[in-house]
């Protein structure tokens, strides 16, 4: 019995060789995928399916302009938005904090809305107070709503500016409120101009209803599947992955330091990439958050991911990044301090991006790098331009530049390389 | 008709004599649903299960052939764990399909109490796994109660503790308890048996539940935290393999004191450190696994092949219980000097090499 036993097995001998594997028996890459892709669905989709819910009855509502006054309207939007908060179990003291900042923000705008130069100090005042405020709370409290602070802080602003003109003069608090806290854009944070959100109709031109409602779908599913590369995908190539964990381990000894290095290198641009498909994931959401929630949609896009991926230039990534803020520091920080100095107008800028997202040396450090080697890069290439006369700008050129680029095939080939040079020089780099 | 019952029943009464008979269910190959074969006689012809096994078959028909996976993940991961050792876990009879190590397990030894963890943490993994995967419809998926539980409040991160879809290690934990619990409640057991099983059963599952990793990450503008997904990361099985093995190695001898209230378990020697209920126990020291025993359901060692560059148990000297060990050499062709040539093939040398293998007398 003890012969024939040793020798025979409950398996075929494939079975065995595979079950009794001594290293690694089954692909866990795949089947961990997998697992990661139902723990996260599982575990975003209640704050994704209830801000999407509060959207839609935010559109419902603004179908009803006619019969309801715009101004309950706009107090039922803002109701909702701070609802929405309170039903994702966001922390009390963070939404009494947000809607302190506005209260305060909003009086002031208010009291001072004859002071020319309200937007400035107001700006100032503003940055100061989200530094302040997280130095009084706890980090990782600061971390959970420093998205939404953001984008409050820079949708009071544009109200400081905007005041003086005469159409924004006699703002009520109920259509600050709605414009702010709408559940369309406040979560995540999408700065609209106070003109989007005075446009914003519910459901009126069918065919344009359609389309947007078409491109908010596809915004979704694209923000799904980044979400899901970011997180699973990428995610479990990662530090805790047994499995890989273990190769390196086994591998290291053997590994020459040349080898190593590029290793980690590999490890932080797996790394790096996760952290932008997140922010893709957040734009994309967000895009398709305001197009159903009745904002135009010509104006809506956030992102472009294609374009920070492989970009042009650095001036291409920092804009298509997160083009809603972009446009944001364009219109309020830059254009109105263009009149100082053009240098002093970006470092401005790059300072009031950096200070928005509190005091954060990393992230000031990141910024400061960014605009420099953009700077470096804009001002070569337009030299560039200039003597060799081709396309070659860090913005892509208008029509009627007068660069040879399009008089013959040399030319258009030049162009397409050095442009593609400059791209792979700038791959990768957020 | 009466006798009939009571031979049924005695014979389903000593074939449940032991708590890991079920495990011969690895020996069969796949449980499909089959329309024209009711369930109850699927359930019945499955080899070694109890009669609450063959209830609780009924009763979760489609967990049925997750935990039958998941006997042969514990099966062969414990003859991984033991393939250098005397006993090598060879405890399924592959003609008759019985578990026919029983006898052994029956007395309460180390090995048994890894066999029972390491089954137990085998149900639940394979439950977990294949819930995560969408292979199983229930899942612990009540959607009725889908409760969220307040993390701790000084952070205002999204809630994730969700008692609900991905909650699966727990459901894995549920029912790999309800169904290893089915097995022990016989009564051809004497009590301290059973304490001893449930140990380590349980210390099977905290295993698993111990080596789950929480990866958690941020999601929002410019990388704040306004939503954080989260999701439980299963190491292999081999892991959990592991540890178990580690917890082997330590196990402590315990005793059961029968008191007033409920019976015990009580380590024998009060010197060492108390045992937690993460660490194996048992009850009597193993034998000498040298020799073969028929009745005990021990192969021995003879025949066992043996690695002579090594003084570790699986040595020619101890493995073999210093009976010697015979040599055999055999003359081996493979493929050397392999040299590529452009372009594209590539030549071989055939080399002829002596190999040899040891065999325990």
């Amino acid at each position: 019995m003890a012969d024939s036993l040793a020798s025979t097995s409950i398996f075929s001998d494939e079975e065995y060789e595979n079950l009794y594997n001594h290293y690694y028996p089954e692909s866990n890459y795949i089947s961990t995928v997998k697992q990661c892709t139902t723990g996260v669905t599982a575990s975003v989709s209640p704050v994704l399916t209830s801000i999407l819910v509060h959207t839609l009855i935010q559109r419902i509502v603004l179908t009803f302009e006619n019969v309801i006054p715009r101004k309950l309207i706009d107090l039922f939007i803002g109701l909702q938005g701070t609802y929405l908060l309170y039903e994702n179990n966001v922390n009390p003291i963070a939404i009494g904090i947000c809607l302190a900042f506005f209260i305060v923000g909003f009086a002031g705008i208010k009291i001072f809305r004859t002071w020319p130069y309200l937007g400035p100090w107001f700006t100032v005042a503003s940055l100061a107070g989200i530094c302040g405020i997280q130095a009084s709370i706890d980090g990782a409290l600061f971390l959970s709503f420093r998205g939404s602070l953001m984008i409050l802080a820079m949708k009071l602003i544009s109200l400081a500016f905007d005041v003086h003109q005469r159409e924004y003069e006699s703002i009520s608090i109920f259509q600050a409120y709605g414009y702010i806290f709408n559940p369309a854009t406040y979560f995540y944070g999408l700065f609209t101009p106070f003109k989007s959100y005075e446009k914003a109709s519910g459901f009126k031109n069918v065919t344009k209803v359609l389309n947007s409602l078409l491109l908010a779908s596809f915004c979704l599913l694209l923000a799904g599947a980044c979400l899901i590369y970011s997180d699973c995908v990428l995610g479990s190539l990662l530090a805790d992955n047994p499995v890989f964990q273990d190769f390196i381990i086994s591998v290291r000894d053997y590994l020459d330091t040349d080898l190593l290095e590029t290793f980690e290198k590999f490890v932080g641009f797996i790394n790096a990439q996760s952290f932008r498909f997140s922010n893709y994931f957040v734009l994309y959401f967000v895009w398709a958050t305001a197009l159903i929630g009745g904002f135009e949609s010509n104006k809506m896009e956030t992102v472009n991911a294609a374009k920070v991926e492989f970009p042009r230039s650095m001036d291409e990534v920092v804009r298509y990044w997160n083009l809603s803020l972009h446009e944001f520091l364009h219109t309020y920080i830059y254009t109105k301090t263009k009149s100082i100095s053009r240098p002093i107008a970006i470092i401005l800028t790059f300072a009031a991006s950096a200070l928005l997202h509190g005091t954060n040396f990393q992230i000031g450090s990141v910024l400061i790098s960014l605009s420099g080697f953009g700077i470096a890069e804009s001002v070569f290439r337009s030299k560039l331009a200039h003597h060799l006369n081709l396309c070659i700008k860090s913005r892509p050129c208008k029509d009627n530049c007068g660069h040879r680029t399009g008089y013959s095939i040399w030319t258009t080939l030049a162009t397409k390389l050095l442009n593609f040079v400059f791209m792979l020089i700038n791959i990768g780099t957020p | 008709m009466m006798l009939l019952r009571l031979l049924v029943i005695g014979y389903l009464a000593a074939v449940g004599s032991c708590t890991v008979n079920w495990l011969a269910m690895a020996a069969v190959s796949d449980i499909g649903r089959n329309a024209s074969i009711p369930i109850s006689v699927l359930c019945k012809s499955l080899p070694g299960l109890t009669r609450k096994q063959i209830k609780f078959c009924r009763r979760n028909f489609e967990t049925i052939n997750s935990i039958r996976q998941g006997a042969r993940d514990a099966y062969s991961e414990c003859q991984y764990q033991f393939h250098l050792r005397r006993w090598n876990c060879t405890m399924i009879d592959p003609v008759s399909r019985e578990v026919f190590a029983d006898v052994i397990l029956k007395d309460g030894t180390r090995e048994a109490a890894f066999v029972h963890a390491v089954s137990a943490a085998g149900v639940a993994y394979r439950i977990t796994k294949d819930c995560s995967q969408g292979l199983l419809e229930k899942c612990g998926c009540d959607l009725t109660k889908l409760e969220t539980s307040q993390g701790s409040s000084s952070n205002g991160r999204q809630i994730y503790a969700h008692k609900g879809c991905s909650d699966n290690v727990h459901y894995g934990i549920a029912i790999s308890k309800e169904f290893l619990e089915a097995a022990e409640k016989s009564k051809n057991h004497t009590q301290e048996r059973r304490l001893m099983n449930e140990h380590n059963n349980r210390a099977g599952r905290e295993v698993l539940i111990s080596s789950l990793r929480r990866q958690c990450k941020c999601h929002g503008i410019s990388g704040s935290c306004e939503t954080q997904t989260c999701w439980d990361a299963v190491p292999s099985f081999r892991e959990i393999g592991n540890t178990i093995k580690e917890k082997f190695d330590g196990a402590t001898e315990v005793k059961v004191i029968r008191e007033a209230r409920r019976p015990r378990i009580e380590r024998k020697n009060q010197m060492l450190k108390r045992h937690t209920p993460t660490d194996l126990v048992y009850l009597h020291e193993s034998p000498d696994f040298c020799e073969p025993s028929s009745d005990r359901g021990i192969l021995g060692t003879h025949g066992r092949q043996c690695n002579i560059s090594t003084l570790a148990i699986d040595g020619c000297d101890l493995l073999c219980c210093n009976r010697g060990f015979e040599t055999t050499t055999k003359i081996v062709k493979e493929r050397c000097n392999c040299k590529f040539h452009y372009c594209c093939r590539v030549e071989c040398d055939t080399c002829e090499k002596e190999v040899s293998t040891y065999t325990c007398k």
